[in-house]
Order: C-alpha cells, then structure tokens, then sequence
C-alpha cells in the first residue's frame, strides 16, 4: 500500500478510501495527469476528512456534556432540599478548608521575601532547658572568625520602642545588628547608604538605616531625609540610608523593624571574663556559601565551637551552637499546631464527604426508578455512573463558588485574630494558589462523595431496580449505616482532638510561674549618658529618683529594681555557673540577676526558706537560690547558710531560697536561677511596678510620672505589662485552641445534619414495616424507641471505633501539646457522650414522625 | 443535492463535479465534494452504495450516491423558501 492510500486509510473505512482512491484515478486518465497528481490529491482529502472527524468528535462530546450537565442540572433541581444541604455541607467545609491551606501556605510554607532565602540559616545555642537560647558577643565572634561554611554571618537584636515625634508616638522596632546583615540578606538602600563595620565601635555608631514605611510616614518621603536624627532609647541617631519597600528584618518582630543601627559591644563582652559571666541576647543569622550543606555547616561550627570551649572548659559543658534553616526556625513552633490543624481540615473534609455521599444515597430510594429506566433502555453501567458523577461534580462546583465566597469572609476575621508573633500573618489571602487548591478539594469531595451511591446505582440490574423501587435494599441500608458509623468515627476523633488541644490551652493558661503575673509592669530604663559615662552616684540618684516617683503614682503598691534580663516571660538573660563552695569542679548554668529591697514581694515570687535580699546587703556576699538550684546542691537539706560560688571566684552565702520561676512561660523549663544584691553602678536596670488596682488603669498615670522624671529628648519609657506579655506568649495556643473548637463544632453540625438525614430516609424505607407494626397494635413511644434504639446502636460503634482511633493517634498528638497525657480519660469520655446524646437527639425528629404513621394510608400505597 | 437529482442513478464524486461545473461554470474542489457528502449522509439526507470495479480506475468500485425521502424533502422546502423570498422580486432581480 502506498503512502497516500495507508494516510486514507487512516481517517476513512476501507470501502470510502477505495471508492475516493477510484475517482481520483478516473479524474486522473481523463486530465492526463500523473500519479504525483493523485497522490496531492488524495492527501488533500485525507487532511479534509481529518479536520471533519475531529470536529465531529468535538460537537460529540460537547452536546453529551451539555446534555449530562442538563440532567444533573434537573436532577439537583427534583431533590432540592438534599442538594442545598449537601452545598451548605460542602461549603462549610471548603471554606474552613481554604482559610487553613491560605494560613498554613503564607506562614509556613512559602519561601521568605530573600533573595535566596533557602540559603538563609539561623545559628542558636543548644542549652538543655532550651532548644533555642540567644548568644554571646564572644560566641558570635569566635563563629565568625573561626568557621568557613558562610558568605557572611550577622549578629542581631530587637530592641522595641515608641518611638515620639511626627505627631503620634508609635510602637516600632530598633534593630542593633552588624553591617553584615545586609551582606546576609542581599539587599541594598533605595536612598544613602548602609553602616558598615568601622560603625560597630562606640562613638562611631550613632548612625541608622530607617525603612521606606517610616521614611514615607515621618518624613514624608523627602529625599534629604540624610543626616536627620531620630531619637532612640539607646541614643540620638543620624540616618544615613533608607531601605528598599517592602524590606523587613527579622519577620517575627512583635511591631514592625523600622529602625536598624550599628551593633557596637562594650570591649568587655569581646573577651570572656574571669567571673565567666556572659550576658546572651544575640540572634545570630547567616547565608550559607555556595555548594555548603546545613550538615557541613553544622559540622563546620561545632568544630570551631569545640576549640573554643576547649579553652573555658568551665562555661561551655552544656551548649552547644545548632544550625538550621531560618524559616524552619521561624515557624517551627506554629507549624507544629497548623499541621495539626490542618489534619483536623482534613478529617473534616473526609467527614463532609461522608456526609454528602450518605445525603446523595438517600435520594437513590426515590430515584432508583429513573435508573432503571435508562439502563432498560440501553444505558451502559459507565454511561449511569457519569450521569450520576456529573451530577455530584456539578454540587462540588457549586460548593466550591460557595466556599471561596465565605472563605474570603473568614479570613478577614481569622487573619485579624491570629497572634501578633506569626510570621508573615499580614501577607495571608485568597490568591491563586489557595484557590486552586480549593477547587481541587471541591471538585475531587464531590467526586468521592458521588462514587459510592453512583457505583451501587450503576450494579443493580433493571428488574431488580424496578422491584427495588418501592422500598430499600439491604445493600443500601447496609452503605448507609457504613457510613454514618465511618462519620461518627471521624467526628469522634476530631471532637477528642479539640479537646485535648483546649484541655492543654486550659493547662497552660492555668500552670503556676512561680511568680503572680497580675497587676505586675517592667520598665526598662538607661541612665541618661548626656555628659559620659555617668558614675555611681548619679546612676544611684536618678534611680532613686525614678523609684519614688513610681512608688507615689496612686494604685502602686511597691516597687522593685532589676538587672541582668527582664522579667518575665522576655527573652535574654545573664548566663553564669555556680557550684557549691566545698565541690567547685561540680558546678551547673544559672541565671544570674541583681534585684533590688523589695524584689520578691514585688515581683511576687514565694520565698521557701530564709529571707529576701534588703538595703542593707548591697555590697555583701549575699545571696538568693531557687529551689531548682537548691535542690541540686542540697537535696535532703536546708541552703541556708550554705556557700556557693559563682563565676570563677565569688562565693557568697544563701540567705533564702525563692521558688523557681518559669522564665520562658509554662512550657520552656529554666535553669536554676540565682539573685545577687544590685550593684550601685549598673546603668541600664528594670523597674518593676506592682499595683492594687488594674496595672492597665494605672500605666497611663505611671508613663505620665515617669516623663517627668526622666531628661527631656530621651524617648519615653515603654511600660511592659506582664499579663500582656504572658497573652501574647500563649496567643497561638488561644488561637489555635479556638481554630480547634470551631471545627470540632462545624464537624459536629455536619454530623448532625448527617445523622438526621439518615434516620430520616431509613425511617422512610421502613415505612411498610413501621405501618405494620402500628397496625398490629405497636404504640408510639414504641416506635419511636425502636428507630433512636437502631440509630443510637449506630452512634455508639461509630463513637467507639472514634476512640479507639484518637487513642491511638492521642500519642503523635502528645508530642505536640503541652500538659497532655495520653492516660486520661476525660477527653475520651466527653465527646462519646457529645456524640451519643447529639446523635440520638438529631435521629427523635424523624423517629417521631414515624410513630405518626398512618398504617391504612401507608398500606394501601405500598 | 440538485446534482444528485439531475444524475439519477450515476451520481458519483466525478459525475457530481462534473454537473456542477458544465451547469454553473464553477470549478468545486475534490475535497469539498467528498466531505459535502460525507456530512449529507450523516445527516441522513443522502445514502450510499458501491458499483462494480472498473480498469479505468485502478479496478476500484464506484460509491453512487442518491438522496432519501428526506434529502428530496429538504430540497423541496429549501426551493420553496427561496421561491417564497424571491416572489415579487422578478422585476428588480431582472434590472440587476
């Protein structure tokens, strides 16, 4: 066969191709012409016959489509009430669906707004209370000097202030880094320049770069915004660049970084001291050179750290420096409990796909008819499966326009309620990604939820169709109860879930700090350095200045001084070894801070044994343990008058023991923790603030107070509330807890919905037998107890195969939450009770409406 | 459809091109005439059947085609209509 005839063949039957072949050689012998032209020809037909085809199939496929969609269309329209349900159900689920995956997507899924931000690590110290601790200036160096795994490596703090002028005062955030920041994150000022090293010197260091928001806000974008100065809690500022739009470091700050200055360390933090304390309060973020993995990194900095620590065996036996990507160090926390939400979505989605699937097999009592029709008259099983798939595709369709409606709704509340601390939370919407995926899961719930009832329409044969018509099938009523029972389970699981997630909210809100959180504010203060350093008797006068002016705002019931850290619940603290006096080898890491007269009754930490620290212990070698540290040192025995040394050489003698107080919140455990006498020339202290009334009430008169006190042109002080702080530290477990709660409530609604449902279409199945019974003298209650009996049999398997699940599943979840045991029995006896009453309660309406059966009536239609 | 009834019994691709070019002078394209018949037998307006094979060409059977009952139905109601739409017409159809 020749090339042309084989392409004929192709497009055209054999007899056709024949017939065309035929006329053109007719053609052919009487033009004169070649085979050359029969064979141009002839392809020009074969491509004309192709073009035909495919627009035929095209036309073909279309008008099933349109037809099918009409079907579905009418089909939705004859069960009404059914479909808008399993809509509601579907959009409810979607939409929650939609506002996690845009949640879970911006915060911890997406790359950050780096240039090559894969590349991006964070270094902390490893200490063993704490996975995440900040560092020391002498460690930050040693890794810089020392390794060879990173273009560039920068040391950093937030310092957050209000910053005054310009109108308002407004909360921001100080960032004192090193110039290689910006070699780290690879950006570039729109307008001046950047800091560099030779600013990281004292005197030299009074510079700043100042973000395009503030340079827009405050100065209204003017280009000789250069050289203008802004003042600062640590110092009067000159700003020498702005940053390009849009730039942010870090991303977790609590009020937006506008401000970042040079990072200049005091000589002594350079070196590591003889009394071997080292104040940690550095967060350390690196880009990794091209070609370096973490581990080689990891590798690379434990090597320098060991050669470092080598030299001061006696401070560096339990830390260790980690290296791990920033984002993962960002949101490891939250991605924790999202992941766990995001399961929960999930499990809700398969429960209203369950749902819906039961929902779409309780019309197939009434629809079963047409069915059996079109399979009589030639329908395939496929062709029945599709026409009923179309159908449930076009619910999702809907469910899906719906749902992204609604989500769009929710999110504006969800993002304005998540807490302050998730990264990137104002950057969360519905953009193309979470719409897709969106339509995905509608589509793809749709699908599942319309397989079951489409493949047992599709397997009955006719007859049996016709016969089944009028009442149920076993196998019907069997899918049905499957599939309440498979809801139940799932609803279980997920109600146990929120409760253990609330039950370790509760936990966490309810967990004793060691000190009393109410009413209790910390102002962080600097002696004003107007003239040089100031010395010991005008640090010692402007802080007695300050502390009586506090003392007498009306509400203040006493007032305390800090050093060395703020309390509470904040980052950094000064880090020191102590050991007991008879075995100096034997020593541990405690946090060392100098407290004022007053500090425990102000700070309301229990005192155990012994006395606090007063007035008169300033300058002696006294000194305060916790019960952490006492009981390491002295198990079995009082501490009092025991002698314990800190640092390399100080040894004092333990005049009381306090109680141990959870500096990092109820689920970060602390060292021990010891409290010296303050020292006379520290300048930078805490003011601690106790009040009767509300601390919110009395701030403002406290700020009022202590504007007065202090120079005019310093910035003013930021009174921290200790109840806010606390708020703020535990937001994502109140958030994610509340998250949890309206799932489990949604996916108990579903469930309910569900439930009636069911009950209500086997109650309709049943009809003929109900109607006997009532005829045969069957009373009322009777019936009624009958059908909750049947469905309440139902509830409780589900129910319990729900919680053999969660049990199961209760100790992946136990990693996750704080203060859950996987023993306890409340979570698991709740929601079986939830489940059982709200079930049974959803199956009376139906089960009631069967008592009223009229048996004559229902007979005589049967 | 017009050529196939003028053709009677005969009415083949060849002979079909042919009636349309000696009666309108238009010269109609091969392809045009096999797929135009393609689709007027799905439509079900015209029908098919093979000849004998004859040497002329390549001993390959002719396909005669001939309308149906609908395909003359059809004819007549498209002459009717344009009878209908070109009646009053004759004296401005003539002068143009």
């Amino acid at each position: 066969m020749t090339l042309h005839e084989r392409l004929l063949r192709l497009v055209l039957d054999e007899h056709k191709a024949a017939a065309l072949l035929g006329d053109l050689e007719e053609d052919a012998a009487r033009a004169g012409a070649g085979p050359r032209w029969v064979r141009r020809q002839a392809v020009r037909c074969a491509l004309a016959a192709a073009r035909h085809t495919i627009h035929r199939k095209k036309m073909r496929m279309l008008t099933t489509a349109v037809l099918a969609l009409r079907d579905a269309r009418r089909s939705i329209w004859r069960f009404r009430a059914t479909s808008a349900l399993a809509v509601l159900i579907l959009t409810l689920s979607l939409a929650a669906g939609a506002v996690t995956f845009a949640v879970v997507d911006t915060v911890v899924l997406r790359p950050l707004p780096y240039p090559d931000s894969d590349r991006l690590v964070s270094i902390s110290a490893v200490m063993p209370k704490e996975p995440r601790s900040l560092v020391a200036v002498v460690d930050y160096l040693s890794w810089r000097d020392g390794t060879s795994s990173f273009d560039s490596i920068a040391a950093w703090r937030m310092w957050p202030f209000r910053l005054n002028g310009g109108g308002t005062a407004q909360s921001v955030t100080m960032v004192i880094t090193t110039a290689s920041l910006f070699d780290v994150l690879q950006v570039k000022p729109v307008l001046g320049s950047l800091f560099t090293a030779d600013n990281e010197v004292r005197g030299n260091d009074g510079v700043a770069v100042i973000s395009h928001g503030l340079w827009q806000r405050r100065f209204g974008g003017d280009p000789n915004v250069l050289g203008e100065r802004l003042t600062t809690p640590t110092g009067p500022v000159t700003i020498v660049g702005v940053m390009p739009r849009g730039f942010a470091f870090p991303v977790d700050a609590m009020s937006p970084p506008e401000i970042w200055r040079p990072l200049a360390p005091a000589p002594a933090e350079r070196v590591l001291t003889p009394d071997g304390g080292r104040t940690s309060y550095l967060s350390i973020t690196a880009r990794l050179k091209d070609g370096v993995t973490l581990d080689q990194a990891q590798a690379d900095i434990l090597r320098v750290h060991a050669a470092f620590a080598a030299d001061y065996p006696l401070f560096y036996t339990d830390f260790r420096p980690r290296a791990e990507f920033l984002l993962e160090s960002l949101v490891d926390r939250v991605s924790q409990w999202m992941q766990l939400v995001l399961a929960a979505v999930a499990v809700l989605m398969v429960i209203a796909c369950v749902n819906v699937s039961n929902l779409l097999l309780t019309t197939y009592t009434r629809r079963t008819r047409d069915v059996s029709v079109r399979i009589s008259l030639g329908a395939t099983r496929i062709q029945v499966l599709s026409a009923l798939l179309t159908e449930s595709l076009l619910l999702g369709a809907m469910a899906t326009a719906a749902g992204l409606l609604l989500a769009r709704w929710l999110l504006a509340i969800v993002t304005s309620a998540l807490p302050a601390q998730i990264v990137r939370a104002d950057m969360i919407q519905l953009d193309a990604r979470v719409v897709g995926a969106c339509a995905t899961a509608g589509l793809l719930s749709a699908l599942i939820a319309g397989l079951v009832p489409g493949w047992h329409a599709s397997r009955l044969a006719p007859a049996q169709m016709v016969r089944d018509s009028s009442g149920a099938t076993a196998g019907r009523r069997r899918w049905q109860s499957a599939l309440l029972i498979a809801q139940v389970a799932l609803v279980t699981v997920l109600i146990v879930g929120t409760t253990l997630l609330v039950g370790s909210f509760v936990r966490v809100v309810q967990e004793d700090l060691g000190f009393v959180r109410r009413n209790l504010a910390g102002v962080r203060l600097t002696v004003p350095a107007a003239n040089g350093t100031p010395d010991a008797g005008r640090i010692r006068d402007f802080y007695a200045r300050v502390e009586a002016a506090a003392a007498a705002v009306p509400g203040v019931t006493s007032v305390a001084m800090m050093t060395g850290g703020q309390l509470p619940l904040y980052r950094g603290f000064m880090t020191t070894r102590i050991g007991r006096a008879a075995a100096p080898d034997a020593r541990i890491s405690a946090d060392l801070r100098r407290v004022s007269a007053g500090y425990f009754e102000t700070a309301g930490i229990r005192l155990v044994e012994g006395r606090g620290l007063t007035a008169q212990d300033e300058g002696r070698k006294v000194g305060v343990l916790d019960t952490l540290g006492a009981g390491y040192f002295f198990p079995g025995r009082s501490a009092l008058g025991e002698r314990v040394t800190i640092g390399m050489d100080e040894e004092i003698t333990i005049v009381g023991v306090a109680a141990n107080v959870r500096l990092l919140g109820p689920e970060g455990d602390t060292q021990p923790q010891i409290y010296l006498p303050l020292e006379p020339t520290e300048g930078s202290r805490v003011l601690l603030v106790r009040t009767g009334s509300s601390v919110f009430e009395v701030a403002p008169s406290l700020q009022a107070t202590l504007a007065n006190v202090l120079p005019a042109g310093t910035a003013p002080a930021r009174i921290d509330i200790v109840e806010e702080q606390f708020r703020r530290m535990t937001a994502d477990r109140r958030f994610s807890a509340g998250i949890m709660s309206a799932l489990g409530l949604l996916a108990f609604l579903i469930a309910g919905i569900g439930i009636y449902a069911t009950t209500a279409s086997m109650v309709a199945q049943r009809k003929k037998e109900i109607g006997i019974r009532i005829a045969l003298g069957a009373s009322p209650a009777a019936v009624v107890r009958g059908v909750t009996e049947s469905t309440g049999r139902l509830l409780l398997s589900g129910a319990v195969i729900g919680l053999v699940i969660s049990r199961a599943a209760s100790g992946l979840v136990a990693s996750v939450l704080y203060g859950v045991r996987p023993g306890d029995a409340l979570p698991y006896i709740a929601p079986l009770l939830i489940m059982v009453v709200g079930g049974v309660i959803a199956a009376l309406l139906p089960a009631r409406r069967a008592a009223r059966i009229d048996p004559l009536i229902t007979l005589r239609t049967e | 459809m017009l050529a196939l009834l003028q053709l009677k019994d005969d009415a083949y691709p060849v002979a079909i091109r042919d009636a349309i070019h000696e009666r309108t002078g238009r010269d109609v394209s091969r392809p045009a005439v096999f797929i135009t018949l393609e689709r007027l037998e799905e439509k079900r307006l015209v029908s098919s059947r093979y000849g004998d094979p004859t040497p002329v060409r390549g001993g390959r059977a002719k396909r005669y085609f001939s309308p149906t009952k609908a395909g003359v139905a059809a004819v007549r109601q498209s002459l009717d209509s344009v009878a209908a739409m070109t009646q009053g017409l004759d004296a401005l159809l003539k002068r143009s």
